[in-house]
């Protein structure tokens, strides 16, 4: 179950972040949501956090730091070991779904996001299956 | 018939709950039927994001017409949950009513999380009649999240009508909209003329 879990949602689009607010506060009743719009200093404000999260949703095309490079920085830290990180990307290149696998995201979910599945997808991927909805 | 509106508050507060309750709620509201309609929609315009956002899930699952009634008008609803859910909902009627009109209706003055879920909703229907009021739509949209949805249904509704409209994206500054217009462009190249 979601419910009570903690995320963290690196994105720079505002209707996608409008939209993660709303879908993990008012849906899956998260416990607690962060959202950055930008990934400077990424680890050390993760860090600050209440709660370290227990999911970590990164828009790819994030900026200073992009998401492939967030992942690096996630996977070398032990106190992220039990994190799963999901890459959520609006990108049209299947490409994209093969390279996110290789680096090692936990999963991937497609932008725009769908009010009606995402709670689904989000449960799916907490009980341990891979999703790579793009 | 006490202990059904008994069950019935109960399955309501079931609404609020997380995941496989609120799920397992949802799909007993459906089995009840047309008789939870008419108090369903009561509760759906009150202004618990959930609890609305679940029943507008049900009432699409329901199929009765009164429901169809109710969601075209928490279509217009401030709360983009509800107006995205019941838009998402209404998609359920298009064998029985023509849909496309209401959704086209409210397109250009709904929020842009609305028009997000209307513009993919659109793509199932693969009605050319919402070829042109997209095209509208996509220039006066600011989200890049909003373009690549608009391009990507016009490159799938298939109109050749549509591309010079894309093309003047081919030079957008968000990267996802220029890859989806060489997507929707390659689409309607080979797109059957209507």
């Amino acid at each position: 179950m979601s419910h009570g879990a903690h995320f963290l949602y690196v994105e720079d689009d505002s209707l996608s972040r409008e939209v993660m607010q709303i879908l993990l506060n008012e849906v899956i009743d998260a416990g607690s949501v962060t959202i950055l719009p930008t990934s400077d200093n990424f680890i050390e404000r993760v860090r600050q956090l209440e709660h370290l999260p227990d999911f970590i949703l990164l828009d790819i095309y994030v900026e200073p730091v992009n998401g492939y490079d967030l992942l690096t920085q996630i996977r070398a830290d032990s106190d992220f070991a039990h994190t799963k990180v999901i890459a959520v990307t609006a990108s049209v290149m299947s490409t994209e779904v093969a390279l996110l696998k290789a680096k090692g995201f936990d999963g991937a979910i497609a932008k725009p996001l769908d009010f009606a599945t995402f709670p689904s997808l989000i449960h799916r991927i907490e009980a341990g299956e891979v999703i790579w909805q793009v | 018939m006490t202990s059904q509106w008994d069950e019935f508050g109960q399955l309501l507060d079931a609404l609020n709950a997380d995941g496989t309750e609120r799920f397992k709620a949802q799909r007993r509201l459906i089995e009840m039927g047309e008789i939870v309609v008419e108090p369903l929609l009561d509760v759906m315009l009150s202004n618990n994001y959930r609890k609305t956002w679940a029943i507008a899930q049900v009432l699409g699952e329901i199929g009765d017409r009164r429901c169809l009634q109710g969601l075209v008008l928490a279509l217009r609803s401030e709360n983009p949950l509800l107006s995205s859910t019941a838009a998402k909902s209404l998609s359920k009627f298009q064998n029985q009513v023509d849909i496309l009109p209401y959704l086209l209706e409210v397109f250009p003055s709904v929020d842009v999380i609305t028009q997000q879920t209307i513009t993919l909703t659109l793509q199932q229907f693969r009605d050319s009649r919402a070829v042109k009021p997209l095209m509208e739509q996509l220039r006066q949209a600011k989200s890049p999240v909003l373009r690549c949805a608009i391009i990507q249904t016009l490159g799938i509704l298939g109109d050749s009508i549509a591309a010079p409209t894309i093309r003047t994206f081919a030079n957008d500054p968000d990267h996802h909209v220029r890859e989806w217009v060489i997507e929707a462009l390659d689409q309607l190249q080979s797109s059957p003329t209507p």
